[in-house]
């Protein structure tokens, strides 16, 4: 059994009088999928910050492949392999597809800025080399058409993809997908799911953690999953053991699909 | 001489923290810096000034005030209606607010410059009486005046902030606009009335800057400058401690000046500036908010 | 060519050079900063300053007076960066207040309000203007293309989703300020040997807002905007020279102009006037392609 590659136990974290989370804790092996899932105002978007450490925790620890990551920042968790998207995308305007995905790789870029302004050998070996890591990416996600396009003229749908093959583009351990389908159709959404389980073939070892609201979406892709509820984890287990706990099913009473 | 100087220094504290007060409520509550708010004073300086030599006999101090005030809440409405509300509708980046009101700025220094720019012109003297002596203390009259107005003015603003239903609804943008907008305030009456508030702010503000300093297109931005060094060492989303920031300000200056110079003054000001937003940035009495991701 | 033909071409090298660099600082990495007349500033006062008082020929001058700057503009980056981009832009506002107080201040080297003059004449001007400018440009333009350069579009659009890639969003933003800054010293010392005089007013934070108004006019998105612009904008006001308004030349209305024209390009057109668009040789070469696949295979081409 290979080791755990992200690990918390105990976070927690409330602003002001509010607790957000409370005693929180998760594993993730390499190559499985696991499920945060609760409704609306759970806490679940606040774990990702926490995790990739945009909020610092209050309470508790955090283990990325083996090292504790609680006192590294936001950067330097990123740089060790934590991937992330956001509920909303984040694409970024004024680069095209291929550009935004260059730029998950652009940190460790390796050519500096004299080189760069001198447009040296070095550098162009190097952005070739970026050029050619990234379009691979692309290319293996089926998103290669679209690389020169403004991500502003794609569909919802496809902004979401090129999103998540940012993420994918730097080879992370862990990737953290924060409502990958929100906003998109029920056609979209079934799209989507078949890309994420495209990405758990193409991408043995990575592991995989969702955020959801809609449970039918999580009992799908994951192995293993979270019931969040007011910051509290209510139940914890496989989908066919989720789906007939009755706290669970409590928590959704009167919850919209 | 050291009550003298503090008696000076209030004064000057004071004009400072009606800048700063008027300053810090675009900055904290719109979130964004107005920095056409310095030669808003600087016009509002002229306006009074022309007010008050059109009649003759002059009308009372308090007309003239009155009229800046009103003129200052006109210009502030302007402003925001020609340059920042189709920044707002356009959703544009908060750089466009800084560069507008940069623009604004520019412009109403330029046509003051235009049409006035040589002159220093000074208000004639207001009061018969000019200074009272109590003991070995000369205390300006204008200096009890521009105390006096101030301290109005700012419980006035307090007590509308703390007590009021719009007050409330201006405390509740403050701390989350977008909740607020959710919440059925109407944003729109919230930015007329902030800029309504800081507009009668930079009225009495000019006035007064330009009896003490004298009349002249400049006079407002340099003032605006150490104003918002105030709201800094007042803090962040604390109007209270903008005030009192700018109290200890003009006495500190006054200090200062008298001791080493003005120009050297300047520098040490920049300089303790530099050190705040270093060390504390947050100020003494602010808090930082974070962002929601 | 006129010595005034020349002197405006000059005039036009310093005011795009600044820009680009503004370029370089605002439309790449979202930083807005009042400094750069300061920069100018002190590249000009120290380059020359310092050579009159101490006999040193003005090149090595103006090389220490271009790493004093680069000094200083790292020292103001560190602890400001960190904030918030409106207390950034205080900061530089008082910076530039700053260095003008301290002109005034060594009066007794200055010559403070009355302007520093006797600058000596330099042969060749207009080669080293147009030459700096060209690298400057190229400099930009790689940096634009480079992986520094697309992490500071990713930084000014959204910081946080930046550094979730790992992108050391501080660092990047002091090397670029300070890259920016370096560029205007040297621009104001090319200003100090075309103008001959130099005062505090010349480097006002006015200046600096002026270039941003022209970066903002053509788009601070496009650096090929940012040129035109810049140069446009220099160059305009001088056909107008002549013109009186209310007893009062042209000139004088060059800011509210520019005022005027911003107001209408913020609230209108906020992407500018060039938008995303930058002269590409990819574009020509697009452009090309089109008209070859529709002579030779008189169909529409697929793009």
């Amino acid at each position: 059994m290979t080791d755990v590659i992200l690990k918390t136990i105990g976070l927690s974290k409330a602003f002001g009088g509010v607790c957000a989370v409370q005693d929180f804790s998760v594993e993730l092996w390499p190559g499985t999928i696991r499920g945060i899932i609760g409704p609306n105002g759970a806490g679940k978007t606040t774990i990702f910050n926490i995790l990739s450490r945009i909020y610092d925790e209050d309470e508790g620890s955090i283990e990325l492949d083996g090292q504790d990551v609680t006192s590294k920042s936001q950067i330097e968790v990123a740089r060790m392999g934590l991937s992330r998207t956001f509920q909303n995308t984040r694409l970024f305007k004024g680069l095209n597809v291929l550009d935004n995905v260059k730029v998950a790789l652009d940190h460790d870029g390796k050519y500096s800025m004299f080189s760069a302004l001198f447009k040296l050998p070095f550098r162009n070996k190097q952005e070739r080399l970026i050029e050619e890591k990234a379009m691979s990416c692309l290319k293996l996600l089926n998103l290669d058409e679209y690389a020169d396009r403004a991500p502003s003229n794609l569909s919802y749908g496809y902004q979401r993809r090129v999103e998540i093959a940012r993420g994918l583009a730097n080879d992370p351990k862990v990737l953290m997908l924060d409502e990958p389908a929100a906003g998109l159709n029920p056609e979209e959404t079934v799209m989507l799911m078949a890309f994420i389980k495209d990405i758990q073939e193409k991408y043995p070892d990575l592991a995989i953690l969702v955020i959801e609201h809609r449970m039918e979406l999580i009992m799908n892709l994951s192995d293993h999953i979270y019931v969040q509820d007011s910051g509290i984890t209510i139940a914890e287990g496989t989908p066919a053991e989720i789906q007939n706990n009755p706290r669970v099913l409590a928590a959704y009473l009167g919850e919209e699909d | 001489m050291v009550f003298q100087l503090t008696i000076n220094g209030i004064s000057n504290g004071a004009i400072y923290a009606l800048v700063a007060v008027g300053f810090a409520l675009v900055f904290n509550i719109l979130r964004f810096s107005n920095f056409a708010y310095g030669s808003m004073s600087s016009a509002c300086a002229f306006i009074g000034f022309f007010f008050q030599r059109a009649f003759d006999p002059p009308p009372p101090f308090i007309v003239t005030l009155l009229f800046a005030s009103f003129s200052g809440m006109v210009i502030a409405l302007l402003i925001d209606f020609l340059g920042y509300r189709r920044i707002r509708i356009n959703n544009s980046p908060k750089i466009y607010y800084f560069l507008m009101s940069l623009n604004f700025s520019i412009f109403i220094e330029q046509i003051l410059t235009i049409f006035y720019g040589t002159n220093i012109y000074s208000y004639p003297s207001i009061f018969k009486i000019q200074s009272l002596q109590v003991g070995s203390l000369y205390i300006k009259t204008m200096n009890l005046l521009i105390l006096g107005v101030s301290v109005l003015l700012l419980v006035a603003l307090i007590l509308l902030i703390n007590k009021t239903k719009i007050g409330l609804a201006i405390r509740a943008v403050a701390i989350d606009a977008e909740t607020s907008r959710l919440m059925g305030i109407n944003s729109n009456m919230i930015i007329i009335t902030i800029f309504t508030i800081a507009g009668i702010l930079s009225g009495v503000a000019g006035v007064f800057l330009g009896v003490q300093y004298g009349v002249y297109p400049g006079v407002g931005p340099s003032v605006m400058l150490k104003g918002f060094l105030a709201s800094i060492i007042g803090g962040l989303g604390s109007l209270r401690g903008a005030i009192f920031a700018a109290l200890a300000l003009g006495i500190f200056e006054i200090f200062l000046t008298f001791f080493i110079g003005a120009t050297e003054t300047t520098v040490v000001l920049f300089g303790i500036m530099l050190a705040f937003l270093f060390i504390r940035p947050q100020g003494i009495a602010g808090k930082l908010v974070e962002n929601k991701v | 060519m006129s010595v005034y033909q020349v002197g405006l071409i000059i005039q036009v090298c310093i005011t795009v050079m600044t820009v680009v660099a503004i370029f370089a600082m605002t439309g790449l990495a979202g930083m807005f900063s009042m400094g750069q007349a300061a920069y100018m500033a002190i590249g000009a006062y120290v380059t020359f300053v310092l050579s009159k008082t101490l006999q040193i020929p003005f090149y090595l001058t103006g090389i220490f007076a271009i790493l004093l700057s680069i000094f200083l503009a790292w020292l103001i980056a560190v602890p400001t960066l960190k904030l918030r981009r409106d207390y950034f832009a205080f900061i530089t506002v008082g910076f530039s207040r700053m260095v003008g107080a301290l002109i005034l201040y060594f009066e007794d080297y200055t010559r403070g309000a009355i302007g520093f003059t006797k600058i000596p004449r330099v042969d060749g001007l207009l080669w080293l203007s147009l030459g700096s400018l060209v690298l400057f440009i190229f400099w930009i333009r790689n940096l634009k293309y480079s992986r520094f350069g697309r992490m500071a579009i990713a930084l000014k659009n959204d910081e946080i989703a930046a550094r979730s890639f790992g992108i050391d969003v501080y660092h990047l933003k002091i090397k670029i300020y300070v890259l920016a800054s370096a560029i205007a010293s040297f621009a104001g010392i090319l200003m100090a040997m075309r103008n001959r005089v130099i005062t505090p007013d010349s480097f006002s934070w006015k200046m600096s807002t002026e270039m941003q108004i022209f970066l903002f006019f053509g788009g601070t998105n496009s650096l090929t905007g940012a040129i035109l612009s810049a140069a446009g904008l220099r160059m305009i006001p001088e056909f107008v020279r002549n013109v009186n308004l209310f007893g009062v030349s042209m000139q004088e209305y060059r800011m509210i102009a520019y005022a005027l024209l911003i107001t209408l390009v913020l609230s209108f057109r906020p992407q500018g006037l060039l938008g995303e668009k930058e002269l590409n040789f990819r574009w020509v070469g697009k452009l090309l392609e089109r008209i070859k696949n529709n002579t030779v295979t008189g169909k529409e081409s697929n793009d």
